[in-house]
């Protein structure tokens, strides 16, 4: 054993571990297992616009990275009514992520992956039934992330990967119509994570590490719909939450055990933070009354916590879960893992 | 490219062994301190020791099927940490994104400076002498276990532990 082991070993243990949770880890992986699919893509693209000019018409389905979560790894979902405590279960389908309720509660739209492996957009009753798989529309996106409802429950926007290869705000019936100006955002910004303003004249979304606002037009009677001129509101953050009064935008702000809760003025004036420690995914109730958010523990787990943003009052609700959305009845939607409570 | 070539060929020349599979969710609770902590005295970024850490068991989580069962994961994951930490690209990256963020003192790092002596004896050698001498005397790995885990040969490792060895020789007397 080298004499200088003990001297090196005091040294590296002076940094004492940040919150390094496995949750994290997951979501990352998730994360570059998206990018992957998208560099798959794009090869696959490549490779078939290749073969097509070759004259060949024999085009092979995209790789994919094969990813086996094991079984301590698995969520399960559930209803929680926050003022009573009550739970109801909810019909998740395998596989489904990103559940995102209808204004009026009786539909779900929900990402999955399709038989490719590729991840698509699914609506189906909030009691489960139904299951319908409402995208890829090719002529906009070959896969789905990311759904957000307008607050008239008329439409749907997403991130979308589009024929160029980039990733764009794409907006869409809740039955999956696609309308002539479907494609909003532009500029090649890895477009994610769109939230509807309430009176449904602008999105947030997500861009190069900062926040975006789309201003969006009706014509045809509100059949058909189009974007003006994109707009950078925040240099930096991420998982817009649009207010229920339309006059903020909660988000998360900073990288790793960084990550903060903030809000800004929908104009993305006024910052200020709200959180002080490692906390995510902000998500208003209808009522506006209550911010549901997860937060990262120092000794790895997350738990969702809710806040009266008025206030600034906060109370732990569950350990072991993560923030999913909330229901037009004010009960929230959670996601447990094993030991959750 | 390079660094999940690397990894491949670690893949390959790495002798599986039929130990006990140890879940991965262990593996990262019994492993993250650790690899932080090292990380925090070779880089000297807590920023970039935390994003290294992260990224190092994502990729050992998406190959868990097999690094899980070889003889020392261990090794696996600090290579991986390693690659990840020489890579140009992905530096470039981070030192970007922490320019978007704004630059930010390290007070952690500067604190540890100011009371320990190794550490301030670790500062003045290059990122590579102080890996070396981390990988080796700390983590207990031979020199030609650190070689392929730093990605030099051996002689080159044994040469910088005894360059760090020096300086830590000297910071020892001066305490």
């Amino acid at each position: 054993m080298s004499e200088y082991r003990d001297v090196l070993e005091r040294t590296r243990s002076r940094f004492q571990v940040p919150t390094l949770a496995l949750e994290e880890v997951l979501r990352r992986r998730d994360r570059r297992r998206r990018r992957q699919r998208v560099v798959a893509g794009a090869v696959a693209v490549a490779i078939a616009a290749g073969i097509a000019w070759a004259g060949t018409t024999a085009i092979r389905g995209e790789q994919q990275i094969p990813i086996q979560p094991g079984p301590s790894l698995l969520r399960t979902y559930r209803l929680l009514n926050v003022s009573d405590g009550s739970e109801a279960p909810f019909p998740a389908p395998e596989g489904g992520s990103w559940f995102r309720f209808s204004p009026d509660g009786s539909d779900v739209i929900v990402v999955k992956d399709d038989a490719d492996g590729r991840p698509q957009l699914f609506r189906m009753g909030a009691d489960g039934s139904d299951l319908t798989q409402i995208t890829p529309v090719p002529e906009w996106a070959s896969q789905a992330d990311d759904p957000a409802w307008s607050a008239d429950g008329r439409w749907i926007a997403y991130s979308g990967l589009t024929p160029s290869g980039h990733r764009e705000i794409i907006a869409a019936r809740p039955g999956g119509y696609h309308p002539p100006r479907a494609g909003l955002s532009w500029g090649k910004l890895d477009a994610g994570a769109p939230s509807w303003s309430p009176d449904g004249s602008r999105i947030a979304f997500v861009g190069r590490g900062g926040i975006w606002i789309l201003p969006i037009e009706y014509y045809n009677s509100n059949d058909s719909i189009t974007a003006g001129r994109q707009r950078l509101i925040l240099s930096e953050g991420s998982s817009p939450a649009w207010s229920p009064t339309g006059a903020e935008i909660a988000f998360t702000s900073g990288q790793g055990s960084g990550r903060r809760l903030a809000i800004a003025n929908a104009d993305g004036s006024h910052v200020r933070a709200i959180t002080d420690t490692t906390s995510d995914h902000p998500t208003w109730s209808p009522d506006g009354g209550t911010i549901a958010y997860d937060v990262w523990s120092p000794d790895g787990h997350v738990a969702v916590w809710l806040m009266d943003p008025r206030t600034g009052q906060t109370r732990q609700l569950l350990n072991d879960a993560s923030v999913e959305s909330w229901k037009d009845d004010g009960t929230l939607l959670v996601s447990t893992y094993p030991g959750g409570s | 490219m390079n660094e999940h070539s690397r990894a491949t060929e670690w893949d390959e020349t790495t002798e599986l062994a039929a130990v006990a599979d140890p879940s991965f969710e262990d593996f990262f609770e019994r492993e993250k301190a650790e690899l932080y902590s090292v990380l925090c005295v070779v880089t000297r970024n807590r920023l970039e020791a935390e994003e290294l850490t992260q990224d190092a068991f994502v990729r050992l989580l998406e190959r868990w099927d097999r690094v899980g069962k070889m003889a020392d994961p261990r090794a696996y994951l600090y290579r991986t940490a390693m690659n990840a930490f020489r890579s140009g690209y992905r530096r470039s990256t981070r030192a970007a994104k922490r320019a978007l963020r704004g630059t930010q003192s390290d007070d952690a790092i500067a604190e540890v400076d100011a009371t320990d002596a190794a550490m301030r004896a670790l500062a003045i050698l290059s990122t590579r002498q102080r890996a070396a001498v981390i990988v080796t005397d700390l983590l207990g790995f031979s020199s030609e276990e650190a070689g392929r885990i730093l990605g030099i040969r051996a002689s080159t490792v044994r040469m910088h532990v005894s360059r760090a060895h020096a300086a830590l020789k000297d910071a020892m007397a001066d305490e």
